[in-house]
């Protein structure tokens, strides 16, 4: 009896002792949780799991800078993409159709062009978000060397000052085509992101501070890979190139005196000279180049183009309908050669379609030789002497210089065989005379002519003829002179204003 | 002083003294029958009267009554037993006489104490034993649920007698039958009890009870790192068996959750096999538009056990053809809201037999866990585990056909023709109408009129076969189990032409356990082979409108055709996509390791490691003969050949702790994720070969290139916890948390924390519903909150990169810049609140559930579109905008009828949802001004107001502030009403009786879609030699004074039909209702007769029928109303018949 109360009181108890034996338990787990909860946020507190390496096949804008072979390679991408985006033939065929340069076969996004009927939302990347990312390009390069800890001098400069020009040189197209425009100098997009549209005025400061700092900083002779050693390949914009440009965005400010002494520094530099043979001009090794673009290198032992501009304005065939051999020269342009211009003969080629009865000849721009071929032996000019010369004729008969202006003039002339210019001088006629030859001697260059016209303020007179003789309208307002502001910039930045007529 | 000595088997309190009180006893029953003593003395008298008394409650009055103890043992004597009494002095024994009636007990009388105890075998049993050897009446095993969990309190019964005994807390039970003939019942509330013959079961084995399905409230649910039993969940769960899958004959796991998950809106991008589906479980959350946005920014996070699964395709985007040229971006006024998906879908490795589970995790309470990555619900792919038992191998075949499920009504040769002319003569061209100009107009001029192929049924609705064969073996005992698979299914196109997907699929799981129960370790691997080769469509599918006169597919010599007339082709020959070949193969590899650790009772470490590795490697060629006369030369010959990789590894250890405290019951958890994720892209194209003959050789081609390689690194690391606790099952608190950090930030951006708080209140356990409500068996309310964040935003997006290109200048690589980049953003985040109410009603036949949810989706991460001015015309940031998805979501779940021989179920869900931009400050100076609203759905696009047809002059007329024919961007726009599903959901009855098992499911949604009354161009227009169009076009405007809905016919020859065609196409008059109900699943099946099993010495034996969109019912004019906004090839209807053998 005794033994099973005992039990019974045991018994009684063991459920306490229990229950205390498994708090002990509970509490020391909870403390053992407790401590490994700390020890996994410490473990977590290593953020280095989460950094992840760079991505391996795109280099950061860090690194990029930080080696000079990838800065050169980020600047040199600008001239690579003017070259494969066409930009030269896209704007001499685009720009000359608008003018009274070419005839367009297109029925493509050339076509409203040609026929001066680009609506704001017709207007193609390559008249605008293809030049502005040119200038982000450029601004990426000029902040990112200005941050390099690591890149010398010497490189900095030449890739800055390169930089500095091509965002200069796009800036003046854009303003050309559009007027006002936004004028972008950083990569900032929460300020450009909500610019609205800057002068012309102002816009053209900016140009010349951009190419006088870029005159500055650039080698005087071009220079190769390195950005440093000197090579005869004129596919890299110098010192001469800022000027260059320079000359010409002062005579678009009307600013002749500069003009003159820009264009003057330009001609009086040995490295140029005039190449005799019209032929030579656009050879890769003209002596009139002042900066060409190079097709892509590496393509060795290939049929390839030389030029884009030749490739798609040589007709090997009657004109398409595409955006590429689709132009030829207009009839007001063949009219307005004097009889015996070389240029006549030597820039412009002529397509017999035979598989018509009567055969038509198709006259084609023949500046650049080479359609395909298998050596490089042409590159695409985009600044050479003889603009400067016409700059300063321009910039002197501005200032009544007549005699230096004729000068010039008649250098250009000679070359392509014509005399002496046998009209009056005086400032009108001079000025009308410089602006025919301008049209003669840059035709289909990077769309001079459209700009001059614009520029002088010849647009109205010339285009209220020629567009109606394309089967368009030219409005009496004289809008189209203008491009429009593309649609959906206007749409993303509210503070983008439409030219007027639009 | 006498005890009563009760022995309560493995009782909370105190084991030890129970194995005392056991040796005790047995050392008394020793004694007692050592002694010997004639019982037949006794006296004693018992004066009880009661109903429903116990058996332990008589003892208990024996002893208080006439002082003698009643001593038994707990393993023999149900002591729970009730039974009704009426003694009125009563003999002691004959009092026992009762106690014992119709038992196996026998009881024994000595010195005051009773002993109750099994009867000694008769004579007659013993002879049974003699002749059954061995004897194993005994048997003990475990009871578990189908996730493996222990079953504790189920009963285990032997079937005919009161012999019963309950499971323990770890589902252990041992019982002792009468014979091995015993049939033993396995029952617990909620679950189906299963019957199996003594000797079948092996002792140690596992049954398991496979939860009945209309009682949700008992349902284990899994939330991905935690399971919860439905009923005491604060979280919004949905699941779909993998039953309910394999029922459906699908070939995309994805396609088999359509219309049974409330919430889940999931559309077929095109019928096609492997081709992708669109999944947003409660709607839109993120402001994608466009640009380099990832396609998946509104995509559910996809787990495969444990493992996140990518939901993008791996198909190249540099490579042409195959299923991913099948979407046809819609366009509304240049307005492209949803991004169209390409490429072959990723879910398709996925085997359906393998899975057995599916969970759509969706408020804050259940997602909040996956943190940054939860924002979009969580979608868990569970597959089956091994189960102990017997060696079973399971055979299952089936086969049938497809053919698209809804066809367009098209004009015949005759309507056609009259249409064209009609549109000439309305554009006063009819005097184009000559052989000069019959190149143009090859249908009218060139091609047999008399002629009518319907190219419908030609090219894109052929029968296709589809077959599925899956062979499964388990089996193992406790210690090891194990599940191998093996699969492999074909589904082929409705196109002309030996196109398919094809699926090929390995399995394996094995779960093993220590002795002790404390360690269990689970592997599964999986390995699919997927081989998709169907074509690229837009082609087909576009060459449906080509006239009905078009000439035939093959020449007189067999070759294909290209009515060739002057020496070139008339029309482009809809076969010719037949010369080039798609094929793209896809190699899946999922391994997964769950290492579980009991360290102390309630105490456990696991640890889950995955990895997932998909390659697909992709081939499109193009030979000359795709193109036609002249170009079907070499030159033109293509070849693209492309890999995509992807891989990725996890690792996520974890702690959790169980205890009781108080009257609840407290559950604790932390873990940590450790993820890294590589993908990469590789892409090279060959042009111009010798000759077609070698076009699969990449060195025979002249151009080669490589157009795309890209490398990618993901890496994630979180902490994540949860405290979980309830008071008496009544009163439930969920808490979750994780902090999460992930490479796609910049520096210092890199971390973010999400929480939850849930709340629920099980109101049918207070006592006053019990008494109040007793047909309420189960009401539950439940509330949570919580911010989930979204990191779907692309990798690298903070450091601004620049790419190699191709092209050298001066010798040099050039690079250049990829973007903006902004280094600033932050997380997006959803802060997601739900009320929910739960009810099973008449015990639990009628199971309810209705819940209210409301996220709101601040701090908008996308790629905002920036002027292209700026350089680029996107960069990442967050906007300071915010996105409501509100919506109510019900389901039923009803047992209509159950007897023993029919059952009937029937489930329902609904889901009501609105899509709203609530706020957006400053929006009108931003670059989304005329993309979104404030105040409207992002699905809301803006289209001029349509009047109808001008009756006068025959053509579209909108609503304008200046002339009714030219409404103007921006002036004369509206917001449409939205484009998502205003409601859906779906409806299933399943009816059993006897071996006959049939399931019915309805889909419904209810939106709007787009449909313009054609196909290509304006009716009466031929374009790209497309130019049929539906029947219902030819109640067109004819004569001034006609009023109708189309406009006159053109041959695009009129600038002012065309113009006002376009608008239209841009207005409100091409949004339709694109509702739909369809009968997206019929499965019947026949399960043979035991009898006939037996005979054919098989376990089981079924054979079925299945069929998928069977019908469908909507007005929707267009091709099929699922994805109105694109013209794809409709899903298919697939029917197939099968046979499932066990052995």
């Amino acid at each position: 009896m005794k033994n099973t109360n005992k039990h019974q009181y045991t018994d009684t108890l063991a459920p306490l002792h229990n229950a205390r034996a498994k708090t002990r338990k509970t509490v020391r787990s909870i403390f053992f949780l407790c401590g490994l909860i700390p020890m996994l946020l410490g473990q977590f507190s290593c953020k280095k799991f989460v950094e992840i390496p760079p991505p391996i096949t795109s280099p950061t804008a860090g690194t990029v800078f930080e080696n000079a072979g990838t800065a050169t390679g980020a600047q040199l991408n600008i001239y690579q993409a003017m070259y494969n985006n066409y930009n030269s033939y896209d704007i001499s065929s685009k720009f000359g159709g608008m003018a009274d340069e070419l005839t367009s076969y297109s029925s493509g996004y050339n076509k409203p062009y040609y026929l001066n009927a680009v609506l704001p939302n017709y207007v193609q990347p390559a008249q605008w978000a293809i030049p502005y990312n040119y200038i982000y390009q450029s601004n990426a390069v000029i902040e990112g060397l200005a941050a390099s800890k690591t890149i010398p001098a010497s490189i900095k400069n030449q890739l800055t000052g390169e930089a500095l020009f091509t965002r200069a040189l796009w800036h003046f197209y854009l303003t050309g085509w559009f007027g006002n425009i936004p004028l972008v100098t950083s990569t900032d997009y929460r300020v450009n992101g909500i610019a609205g549209r800057t002068q012309q005025q102002i816009v053209y400061q900016q140009i010349v501070t951009d190419l006088q700092s870029a005159n500055a900083l650039l080698n005087a002779n071009y220079v190769d890979q390195t950005d440093t050693a000197i090579t005869t390949d004129r596919i890299r914009p110098n010192a001469v190139a800022a000027l260059a440009l320079l000359a010409r965005v002062y005579l678009f400010e009307q600013d002749c005196v500069n003009a003159e002494a820009v264009s003057t520094k330009v001609i009086s530099n040995s490295l140029y000279t005039l190449e005799p043979d019209l032929n030579n001009v656009f050879q890769a090794t003209s002596r009139e180049a002042i900066w060409q673009l190079a097709p892509p290198t590496g393509n060795t032992g290939q049929v390839t183009n030389n030029t884009l501009d030749g490739y798609e304005y040589i007709l090997i065939a009657a004109p398409g309908t595409a955006d590429n051999n689709s132009s030829t020269i207009s009839p007001q342009l063949i009219d307005s050669f004097e009889p015996g211009d070389h240029r006549k003969t030597s820039w412009i080629g002529t397509y017999t379609d035979t598989t018509v009865s009567p055969a038509v000849n198709y006259n084609f721009p023949f500046k650049y030789k080479v359609y395909q071929s298998l050596d490089i032996s042409e590159y695409t000019v985009v600044l050479r002497l003889a603009e400067q010369y016409l700059i300063r004729a321009e910039a002197r008969a501005q200032q009544g210089e007549t005699g230096g202006a004729l000068a010039d003039l008649n250098t250009i002339r000679h070359r392509a065989g014509l005399g002496d210019y046998a009209g009056a001088t005086d400032k009108t006629s001079l000025l009308a005379a410089i602006l025919h030859e301008r049209q003669v001697e840059l035709f289909t260059e990077w769309g001079h002519r459209w700009m001059d016209l614009v520029r002088t303020k010849n647009v109205n007179a010339v285009m209220k003829v020629v567009t109606p003789q394309k089967g368009a309208t030219w409005k009496a307002d004289g809008h189209q002179a203008l491009l429009p502001i593309p649609l959906s910039e206007i749409q993303k930045d509210n503070k983008l204003t439409q030219n007027p007529g639009y | 002083m006498y005890k009563i000595y009760t022995i309560i088997r493995y009782g909370r309190k105190g084991r030890f003294r129970q194995i005392l009180r056991v040796m005790k006893l047995t050392a008394f029953i020793l004694f007692a029958a050592l002694m010997q003593v004639s019982a037949s003395s006794i006296a004693q008298r018992l004066t009880l009267v009661q109903k429903n008394i116990t058996l332990k409650q008589v003892f208990t009055e024996i002893n208080k009554q006439t002082g003698y103890t009643v001593v038994w043992s707990s393993a023999e004597v149900n002591a729970d037993r009730e039974l009704t009494v009426d003694f009125n002095s009563t003999p002691l024994l004959e009092v026992l006489d009762k106690c014992v009636e119709s038992t196996n007990l026998t009881y024994t009388v000595e010195n005051k104490t009773v002993v109750i105890r099994q009867k000694n075998p008769s004579l007659l049993d013993k002879i049974k034993s003699a002749l059954n050897l061995p004897i194993t009446n005994t048997i003990t095993g475990k009871v578990f649920d189908e996730t493996g969990q222990p079953l504790p309190g189920a009963t285990v019964k032997e079937k005919g007698t009161n012999n019963a005994v309950i499971t323990d807390t770890k589902g252990l039970y041992t019982i002792t039958v009468s014979s091995d003939k015993s049939i033993i019942t396995f029952s617990y509330i909620g679950y189906e009890p299963q019957e199996l013959q003594a000797k079948d079961i092996a002792n140690g084995s596992v049954i398991t009870l496979k939860a009945t399905a209309t009682n949700l409230h008992e349902v284990v649910i899994n939330k991905g790192y935690y399971t919860e039993k439905q009923r005491l969940s604060v979280g919004d769960v949905s699941s779909v068996s993998g039953e309910d899958i394999n029922k459906q004959p699908v070939s995309d796991p994805i396609l088999a959750l359509e219309g049974r998950v409330a919430g889940l809106s999931i559309s077929q991008s095109s019928g096609v096999p492997g081709a992708y589906s669109v999944v947003l479980l409660r709607g839109q959350n993120f402001m994608t538009v466009g640009g380099s946005a990832p396609i998946t920014a509104n995509d559910p996070l996809y787990v495969v056990d444990g493992v996140p699964f990518g939901s993008e395709s791996l198909t190249s985007p540099f490579i042409g053809g195959g299923v991913l040229q099948d979407e046809q971006q819609a366009s509304l006024g240049g307005q492209a809201r949803y991004q169209t998906r390409f490429g072959v879908s990723p879910f398709s490795i996925l085997n359906p037999a393998d899975i057995e589970s599916i969970d759509v995790l969706k408020d804050a309470d259940a997602t909040a866990i996956y943190g940054a990555r939860g924002a979009n619900g969580v979608i868990l792919i569970t597959t089956k585990k091994g189960r102990a038992g017997p060696v079973k191998v399971n055979v299952n075949y089936s086969s049938g056909t497809s053919q698209i499920a809804t066809k367009l009504d098209l004009m015949n040769t005759q309507q056609y023709l009259e249409m064209r002319r009609e549109a000439f003569k309305n554009d006063g061209y009819s005097g184009f109408l000559t052989p000069q100009f019959a190149i143009y107009i090859p249908d009218l001029l060139l091609w047999d009129d008399t002629r009518y192929t319907n190219w419908q049924k030609e090219l894109v609705d052929r029968p296709a076969s589809f077959s599925n064969t899956q062979v499964q073996v388990s089996g193992g005992n406790t210690n090891i189990s194990y599940l191998i698979g093996a699969g492999y299914s074909r589904q082929g196109t409705t196109f002309p032409g030996d196109y398919s997907n094809q699926a090929k699929n390995l399995f394996i799981n094995l779960s093993s356990s220590s002795a002790n129960q404390r360690f269990h370790i689970s592997f599964s691997a999986s390995y699919g082979n997927n081989d998709n080769n169907v074509p690229g469509t837009v082609d087909i599918v576009n060459a449906v409108a080509l006239p009905p006169d078009a000439p035939p597919l093959y020449d007189a010599n067999g070759n294909l055709n290209w009515a060739v007339v002057g020496g070139s082709n008339t029309w482009k020959n809809p076969l010719s996509f037949t010369s080039s070949h798609f094929e793209s193969a896809t190699e899946n590899l999922i391994g997964n390791l769950s290492l579980q650790y009991r360290i102390l009772d309630g105490l456990e470490l696991s640890a889950r490691v995955g990895y997932n590795k998909s390659q697909m490697n992709s081939q499109f060629t193009n030979p000359s003969a795709y193109n036609p006369p002249p170009d079907n030369v070499p030159i033109n010959d293509i070849l693209r050949l492309a890999v995509g990789n992807s891989s990725v590894w996890n690792v996520e250890p974890q702690l959790s702790y169980h205890r009781l405290i108080g009257k609840g019951a407290l559950d604790l958890l932390a873990g940590t994720t450790f993820q890294d994720q590589n993908s990469s892209q590789f892409a090279n194209k060959y042009d111009d070969f010798s000759s077609d003959a070698f076009i699969n050789n990449p060195i025979a081609a002249v151009n080669k290139a490589l157009v795309g390689y890209s490398l990618s690194e993901y890496k994630y690391n979180s902490i994540y916890g949860r405290i979980g606790y309830n008071w008496e099952e009544k009163y439930l608190l969920n808490l979750t948390a994780r902090r999460d950090g992930s490479s796609r930030f910049g520096p210092n951006k890199e971390f973010g924390d999400f929480s939850s708080l849930g709340l629920g209140w099980v109101f049918s356990k207070e006592k006053f519903v019990e008494k109040g409500l007793p047909w309420l068996s189960f009401g539950k309310m439940r509330a949570s909150y919580g911010s989930v964040g979204s990191d779907a935003i692309g990798d690298y997006q903070f450091v601004r990169t620049y790419s190699f290109n191709g092209p050298t200048y001066q010798n040099t690589q050039t690079i250049s810049p990829n973007g903006h980049a902004n280094p600033y953003f932050q997380w997006q985040s959803t802060r997601k609140l739900e009320f929910g109410l739960e009810l099973g009603l008449l015990r639990d036949k009628v199971n309810f559930s209705a819940s209210y949810y409301r996220n709101r989706t601040g701090n908008q991460l996308v790629n905002s579109p920036l002027p292209d001015f700026t350089g680029f015309s996107t960069v990442v940031e967050n906007l300071p905008a915010v996105v409501q998805n509100s919506g109510w979501e019900f389901t039923a779940n009803t047992t209509n009828l159950k007897s023993s021989h029919f059952r009937w179920n029937s489930s329902f869900n609904i889901s009501f949802q609105a899509n709203k931009l609530i706020s957006f400050p400053g929006i009108e100076n931003t670059s989304y001004n005329n993309i979104y609203a404030v105040g409207q759905s992002l699905s809301s696009i803006l289209v001029y107001h349509y009047l109808g047809v001008d009756p006068q002059i025959g053509t579209y007329s909108f609503a304008a502030k200046s002339g009714t024919n030219n409404p103007v961007v921006g002036v004369d726009q509206n917001w449409s009403k939205p484009f998502a599903p205003q409601y859906f959901g779906g409806l299933g009855n399943s009816f059993n009786y006897k071996g006959f098992s049939l399931d019915i499911f309805f889909q419904f949604v209810k939106q709007r879609g787009l449909y313009t009354p054609s196909i290509g161009g304006a009716p009466g227009t031929l374009s790209i030699l497309t130019g049929n169009q539906p029947v219902s076009v030819l109640d067109r405007w004819q004569n001034p004074g006609d009023h109708t809905n189309i406009q006159q016919f053109t041959a695009s020859f009129n600038p002012n039909a065309n113009q006002a065609f376009a608008y239209f196409t841009q207005s409100d008059g091409a949004i339709t209702d694109a509702s739909f109900i369809r009968l997206k699943n019929v499965s019947l099946s026949y399960s043979m007769p035991d009898s006939w099993q037996k005979k054919l010495h098989l376990r089981g034996m079924r054979i079925f029928l299945q069929t998928q969109n069977l019908l469908t019912i909507t007005k929707y004019p267009g091709w099929d109303p699922e994805n109105a906004m694109t013209f794809s090839v409709p899903p298919y209807r697939t029917i197939t018949g099968g046979v499932e053998i066990s052995l």
